[in-house]
């Protein structure tokens, strides 16, 4: 009776070894995995990108049923501010209008001083309209995901903006679905112009809502309130495009504010831009 | 708890739907990773459980694809809470509620610390905020009702078997 004890409790404490023992190795490797980065070289990258289609369908399927009822709730308070908006913008017709006419002809203008200048047009480009299918905004790892992919010819790094300014980049293109990587990404870096002085900058993602700027150059002739844009270097933003303005500054770093609105988003413009390389 | 076939089912059922959850809900303040932590640390796993720990690598790795991030940090998080589950069962601790809620917030506390530092030194960044904060202090006040409501079911489901 004592020996058959014995085997059972020595039979629990090597089961219960093991039950701790594969969670542990499985952490290890697991940490090793995320800091090591590994995820980041080609292979993964590209595995990553072709599973973000499967994962999603299973996961968008299995949601379905809270996502109709938050849809349908989201409608109601999207009907009822929809009367408001209407007056708001009968009232903002009359401006807009005349600012639309001013547009234009300083749009004119420009064209006519830049064939004067004989100065190169690289800031000519389409886009397509995609549907957020995926917000994961709320991280510092903030994403989307879209719904276009290879079939719709989107390309990594391909610039993705709202109505009000750019939002990110294209970070993994799938079939028919594709990830952006948020400029509030703590991985994000943009290049961009600060103020109509032109100062240039890095903006640098936080992982929550504004964004900082580091590397600036005068930065004491910044004032809170001036306009970013970015600036055009690196080749996979277009120059002038606008993301936000200045809402605090320290002495080495700017914080921004940008335009858009994230979360209240429901479609964004995938940017065909490709820097002209002039020989 | 021991697991049968069907258990093992509603098990990983529930956490797909629970991960499927992210696709829904985009709150600052309730990390949903965090919300599955409690109920993986709030529930008495079988001593000689193996099975289990390697469902929540895979769906931790699901889950980092779904959200975008780099492969491993759900995995990590969901194992950590499992083992220490299995620690404070192991140790007879499961039932002294008071201490497996002091060990929950220490554990949630070297989490972010953890999470803190690793953000610190490897982006030069200080991600520490008002929001960081009081997501941890959310995380701790959902504890108690969750965990309530995990025994309470775990207690029906033995009495029922």
């Amino acid at each position: 009776m004592r020996t058959s004890r014995n085997f059972y409790s020595r039979y629990v404490n090597k089961n219960s070894y093991i039950s701790i023992l594969i969670p542990i190795g499985l952490i290890i490797f697991s940490s090793f995995f995320y800091f090591g980065r590994f995820d980041n070289s080609n292979l993964l990258n590209e595995l990553r990108a072709k599973s973000i289609n499967t994962v999603y369908s299973i996961t968008s399927i299995v949601s379905s049923p809270i996502s109709l009822i938050k849809n349908g709730l989201k409608s109601i308070y999207e009907i009822q501010n929809i009367y408001e908006e209407n007056q708001k913008f009968k009232e903002m017709q009359l401006l807009d209008s005349a600012s639309f006419q001013e547009m234009v002809s300083m749009k004119l203008k420009i064209a006519q001083y830049e064939s004067l200048l004989n100065a190169s047009n690289d800031i000519e480009y389409d886009f397509r309209t995609s549907r957020i299918v995926g917000d994961f905004s709320n991280n510092f790892n903030g994403t989307l995901i879209v719904n276009s992919g290879k079939e719709e010819n989107i390309e990594v790094d391909m610039p993705v903006s709202g109505s009000n300014g750019i939002i990110g980049r294209i970070s993994h293109v799938g079939e028919s679905l594709s990830r952006v990587l948020l400029i509030s990404n703590i991985n994000s870096r943009i290049p961009v112009i600060i103020s109509e002085d032109g100062y240039h900058g890095m903006l640098i993602g936080q992982g929550r809502e504004n964004p900082i700027i580091e590397f600036v150059e005068n930065i004491e002739k910044i004032s809170i309130g001036d306009l970013v844009t970015t600036s055009g270097k690196g080749g996979i933003f277009p120059p002038f495009q606008l993301i936000g303005q200045v809402v605090g500054k320290k002495s080495s770093e700017i914080e921004v504010s940008i335009f858009e609105n994230i979360t209240a988003l429901s479609h964004v413009k995938l940017l065909n831009y490709k820097l002209k390389k002039e020989n | 708890m021991n697991l049968s076939f069907k258990g093992y089912l509603l098990l990983n059922g529930f956490l797909l739907f629970f991960i499927s959850f992210n696709n829904v809900f985009n709150l600052n303040l309730i990390d949903l990773t965090l919300i599955m932590s409690i109920f993986l640390y709030s529930i008495e796993w079988n001593k000689s459980e193996w099975l289990v720990p390697l469902f929540l690598f895979a769906w931790g790795i699901f889950q980092d694809i779904l959200l975008g991030m780099n492969l491993g940090y759900s995995g990590s998080i969901f194992l950590y809470f499992y083992v220490l589950s299995q620690i404070t069962s192991i140790n007879g601790l499961f039932e002294q509620q008071k201490i497996k809620f002091i060990i929950f917030i220490t554990a949630l506390l070297i989490l972010f610390i953890f999470k803190n530092l690793f953000i610190y030194f490897n982006y030069q960044l200080n991600y520490l905020s008002v929001g960081e904060l009081s997501a941890f202090f959310i995380m701790v006040l959902l504890y108690l009702p969750l965990n309530s409501i995990i025994i309470y079911s775990q207690k029906k489901y033995e009495k029922i078997r």
